[in-house]
This record gives structure tokens, sequence and C-alpha cells, in this order.
């Protein structure tokens, strides 16, 4: 069926694409798929799921995701003329519907293996390797709430009771596999990296002192129960004894997969390795502010002219704004339903730009704290564009006019370590919306104290 | 709690429905009784599997990332699916503003009907069969009153690029003067949108 590859191509490009603007590996593979092909197949579906994931990941993390805006036209476009031809509008509706009975699922049966014969416990003891484990493997992989947590080896067990062919091989067992969960902390991620963070309080004034990116591996039983905890990287010899009592006494969810033909869900044990930035930020709920929950994404390009009128800067005099991404809570959906620019920016009372805690002051002394010998070189004024997100966090950092490679280089990496207050839109209602915000800094180097 | 009979889900369709990639959903039940109906099981009120807006959903936001990345959605057709109002009300509240509900439809329904699910509609493809009552009654078997009064408020309300008709050929019905003659008429009304087509005999 040429229509069915070629709408699977198609497919396919989208995912591509979607891929490609929320930097998302995907390894994209030949379809060696043979027979009947109704533009999908579990693969296909299965990169679907393993796509939302990561968007969900990165939506979490502040970042925006980008999914809208992608052409068809351009796809079919792309695409031979003959095949066009099928596609066009011309062909009756109702037709493709004759086709299809409803209980009918849309693959055909023998594409899944069939479980004969009721599933228990059977001893696989299978270790997979490393961090990067089976492409396969790691499509069904989910991560409840944790977006810094790998998987560094496993072992399941399940076993089988009454006829039929049992798993003996990594390959069947992951052809009957629905889905992987890893373990997770119960109250999630942000709330794990809050506790660590006051852990560590009293430890030589917190976290703000130490910066890099620290590697805790340890492995969670069945039951939950935290073991063999060692940090992989670390940072400093003392934080990280610290970080292991701190780990110690934790309680997990434990790792469970689930089969297909199944609902219940079996526990394994899991090694996992847990990213850790230092200094620690997470996702703080700013006072009289609603949190980011399934934010609805507006870009404006540049700021108008209207935008500008009403624009504050706080605290910060060498400033200016290149555009916004907002996020628009759940709860005021209805209200700023049609989201369109101009709509938004008559409703908006005051635009407040991100600044820094303590203003340009502030910032300046942390930049000098963080350069050090690099804060007295130069002897002009340099240009810094960069994101801040709604978190505080800072990303996209970019010199765009600079003095030399090595300093716009070491001027990049402590902006990324920087937190900012973000942008605040204030509505005629009262309600304020928390905005992801491009701005440029201007920074005369060197810098005085 | 409101059901409806879904005689088929058809899922991945191209452009052939409106924007984007799309899923359509054809309804059971239909006002009309027409000829060279592609789908005349859904006269038959035992056909098709039942549905709730919920479990409609459920199956149907499989697709949504295709349908975020592509401005696409859901098709609701048949049958004919304004008759089913509260069925699609509920599953607009589900799916939420983003996708694209279409409705591809007659327009030979109440009016009620028509106001009702108007506000959470994004677009309509509507199959006007021919602008003649006479081959209209002929072909259908009822008058097209409803449907001309129904498509006149629709083009006064709405912007007409988000109306896509539909005109036929239909062998031993009407002839190409026939067709021409709907197209003028419904240019007149404020058509922006047509889709000249054959229909096919099976």
């Amino acid at each position: 069926m040429a229509r069915g590859k070629q709408t699977c191509k198609i497919l396919k490009e989208i995912r591509k694409q979607i891929a490609e603007e929320n930097d998302i590996e995907l390894v994209i593979e030949e379809c060696t798929y043979k027979g009947d092909c109704l533009g999908t197949c579990p693969r296909c579906e299965a990169e679907v799921r393993y796509l939302e994931r990561e968007l969900k990941k990165r939506q979490r993390l502040g970042k925006v995701a980008v999914v809208a805006g992608m052409s068809l036209g351009t796809m079919l476009a792309a695409t031979s003329c003959d095949t066009n031809k099928s596609l066009s509008k011309k062909e009756p509706l109702a037709g493709d519907v004759v086709a299809v009975a409803p209980d009918v699922p849309e693959v055909a049966k023998d594409t899944i293996p069939q479980l004969e014969g009721i599933v228990r416990l059977l001893r696989i003891d299978y270790p997979f390797d490393d961090v990067v484990y089976e492409q396969s493997m790691k499509n069904l992989f989910v991560f409840p709430e944790m977006n810094n947590l790998f998987i560094r080896g496993g072992k399941i067990q399940y076993e089988h009771i009454g006829g039929g062919d049992a798993y003996t091989t990594f390959e069947e067992l992951i052809e009957a596999t629905k889905e992987f969960r890893a373990p997770y902390y119960p109250e999630g991620e942000q709330k794990l990296l809050e506790n660590l963070s006051f852990y560590l309080s009293d430890y030589k004034k917190g976290t703000k002192n130490y910066n890099g990116e620290m590697e805790v591996v340890f492995t969670v039983d069945q039951t939950g129960k935290l073991s063999d905890i060692e940090i992989q990287k670390g940072i400093d010899e003392t934080l990280d004894a610290e970080v292991v009592s701190f780990f110690e006494p934790m309680k997990w969810e434990p790792a469970y997969y689930q089969l297909k033909d199944e609902s219940r869900d079996w526990p394994f044990e899991c090694r996992c390795v847990m990213q850790i930035q230092f200094p620690i930020r997470y996702a703080e709920t700013l006072m009289g502010i609603v949190p980011m929950y399934n934010p609805v994404l507006l870009h404006l390009d540049s700021v108008s002219p209207e935008v500008q009128a009403k624009m504050v800067f706080p605290e910060s005099k060498r400033l200016t704004v290149n555009g916004y991404e907002l996020q628009i809570p759940e709860s005021l959906y209805s209200t700023y339903k049609e989201y369109k620019e101009p709509y938004l920016v008559e409703k908006a009372v005051r635009i407040a730009a991100p600044h820094y805690l303590g203003g340009e002051p502030a910032m300046l002394q942390f930049l000098e704290e963080y350069l050090g010998e690099d804060a007295r070189k130069g002897s002009r004024e340099i240009e810094v564009e960069f994101t801040v997100l709604v978190t505080g966090g800072v990303r996209d950092v970019e010199v765009v006019r600079g003095i030399d490679e090595k300093l716009d280089a070491q001027v990049i990496r402590v902006f990324k370590m920087m937190e900012w207050e973000p942008g605040i839109w204030e509505m005629e209602s009262g309600e304020q919306i928390m905005v992801s915000c491009s701005c440029t800094q201007k920074i005369y180097f060197p810098l005085k104290q | 709690m409101v059901k409806a009979r879904v005689i088929g889900i058809s899922r991945h369709r191209l452009t052939t429905d409106g924007d984007g990639v799309t899923t359509l959903v054809a309804f059971n039940g239909c006002p009309l009784r027409c000829k060279y109906c592609l789908n005349s099981h859904c006269w038959d009120p035992e056909r098709g599997k039942e549905y709730t807006p919920e479990t409609l959903y459920e199956e149907t936001k499989i697709d949504q990332l295709y349908f975020l990345a592509t401005h696409g959605g859901v098709t609701f057709g048949g049958g004919e699916p304004l008759l089913q109002v509260d069925f699609i009300k509920e599953f607009r509240e589900r799916c939420g503003t983003q996708w694209q509900l279409v409705a591809e439809s007659s327009l030979n329904v109440p009016f009620e009907n028509l106001e009702a699910l108007d506000p959470i509609l994004d677009g309509y493809i509507v199959d006007i069969k021919d602008m003649n009552p006479e081959i209209y009654q002929a072909y259908t078997g009822k008058d097209n009153v409803v449907v001309l009064k129904n498509l006149e408020w629709l083009l006064q309300h709405r912007d007409p690029n988000g109306i896509m008709v539909r005109v036929p050929h239909i062998p031993d019905f009407n002839t190409d003067e026939d067709v021409v003659k709907s197209m003028e008429r419904l240019k007149e009304m404020g058509v922006k949108n047509f889709d000249e087509f054959n229909y096919i005999i099976r």
C-alpha cells in the first residue's frame, strides 16, 4: 500500500522536525516493516511517546517546547507528484471510513507477539549496559518526574507459569513490554533538590559556593531501598560525603516494567545515575505568581512599540529586551483564549523586564567573583544576549560583541550560573503572567569594584 | 453520560479534512438518504461502537503531537455529526482549545444544533449536493430549505475562509451546468472555498 508508506514518511518527517526544533536526540531508521502499512506501526508509535516524554521534561525545566508550525504543505510538496495526486482533496471523504471498522485495531495483530500462558516471574538476570542502553529499551523507558536520572543497569526477574513460550532472550522481553518505569523520588525531583539544598544549607553557607556537575550512582532495590551509593563525579571531598549521607536513608519508588498483555507492574532492581548541578537550582513558586502548569506558548519575535511603552526595568539600566515567550497558566486560559499579540498587549498594564536581585551592581559583583583575573581584562563594552526562564535560570547565552574568545567563553560560563528574577506581565485583570525573556546586557570591561 | 455510536475512526489523514494531520471520526445516524452514500451503514442504528466523549478522547489523543505540530485535530463526520451536539461539546471540553475540530456536515439539521456547536468548532466542510431544490430532493430524499438557511447564517456569522463547500458531480442526478449554477449561487452567498469533485458509484 503505497499510500500507507507515504503517510508514514510524512509523519516521520514531522517527528524529525519536532526533535530538531527541541534538541531531542532521535535516531531515524529506515522502516523495515514489511506488509500492509497504515501509516503507523509500533515503532513509530513508540517514537511519538518518546518525543512526548522528552518535551514534557523540557517544559518542566522551563524550556520552551516548539511543536506548532510544521507545514504539512511543504512536506507534501517534497514528495513525488504521483503520490501527491492520491492525497489530493478530490478523494471522497466517506470512502476511507468504509475501510476501517472500529473494532479492528489499526495495526495488524501479528506484529505484536502474543503471550501464551500466564506470566508470573521468570528469572533473567540481564545486565543492560551503561548509561546508553539499547535504543529499543530506551524508547520504552519513562522517568516520572526525574529529569536528571539515568539508568545504568538492572535485573529483571519474572517467572512463567503454564504452557507456551517463556521469554529467554532480552529481545523477546522488549517485544512483550509496554513500558519500563525508572525509579523515582516520590515527591519528585524538584522536591529532592530542595531537600538536599536545605540539608546542605549549614554546610559552608549552602551550595552556592560550589559549581559543577556531580554524579551520584546508587542502587534502588525492588522495595525502593537505596544502597551502594557512590559519587562517580565529585566536587569536594567533604561535600561529596555529605551528599552520600543525604541519599542513604531515602526511600524511593522502585523501578517497574509492565507487559503489553497484562496491567500488572513488575518491580526490578535498578542502578541509577543522578546528575546534580551545583549550585542547586529548583523551580520556586514566586510570591503571588501562579506557577507554570500546562503552559501555552506565544512567541513574540520582537518587542513592539506598544509593548515597549509599558515596559519597566527594575534595577537594570543597561539591559534591553529582545522578545518574550508567554507561558499562560491553565487557570487563565479562558481569559486569554485569544492570545494574539495585539489582544494581550492591550490587556497588559505593566511589563516588568527580568532583573538580577540586588540590581546591576550585584550582578557585576557576581561576575567579578567568578571571572577572577579575567574581570580585569579588556577595555570596552561587551554585549551579552541571553534568555531568562520563568524559573530564573539562564540559557542560550551568546556574546554578541566580545573582546576575545577566551574571555567571552568565561563570560558565557558565568552567565549560565546566574539566577535572575523572571519577567512578569501584569494584566488588566490584576493577574500576573510569568515570562521567559530574551535580553541583551551591556557590560563594560574591565569590571570596576 | 452522553454516548454516541461511531462507525469508524480513521487516523493520520493528511489534508483531506482541512489543515494538518487529522483523525476522522464518523458518527452513526444521518437525516439524509443519498442514493450513492458511501457510508449507508450509518443508517442502521445498531451499527458501530459506542463511545463517550471521554473514551473517544482517550483514543484520539495518541495523535495529539501531530495535531499540535501541524495545526490538525479531529474531523467529525459520518453520518451527520451536528446531530451529536452534547457529545461534541463535551469532547471539546476534554481536548482543550488547541485541537482543530472540524465538522463535515450536510447542514441539514435544526438550526439550534448548528447554533449550539458553532462556538466550539474551528471549521466546516459542507457537502452541498446541489443547490437546486428538485435535484437535492431527488438525490437525498429531503428538501434543502434548512441547509440554505444554515449556510447563510454560517457565512454571515463566521469567517468564510473557515468554510469549505464541496460541490459534487452526481451521475444521473445533476449535469455540469447544474454544478456551475450551484457554484455561482454559492459565490453570491459569500462562499470562498470550493471543492468541485466527482461522486464515485460503488
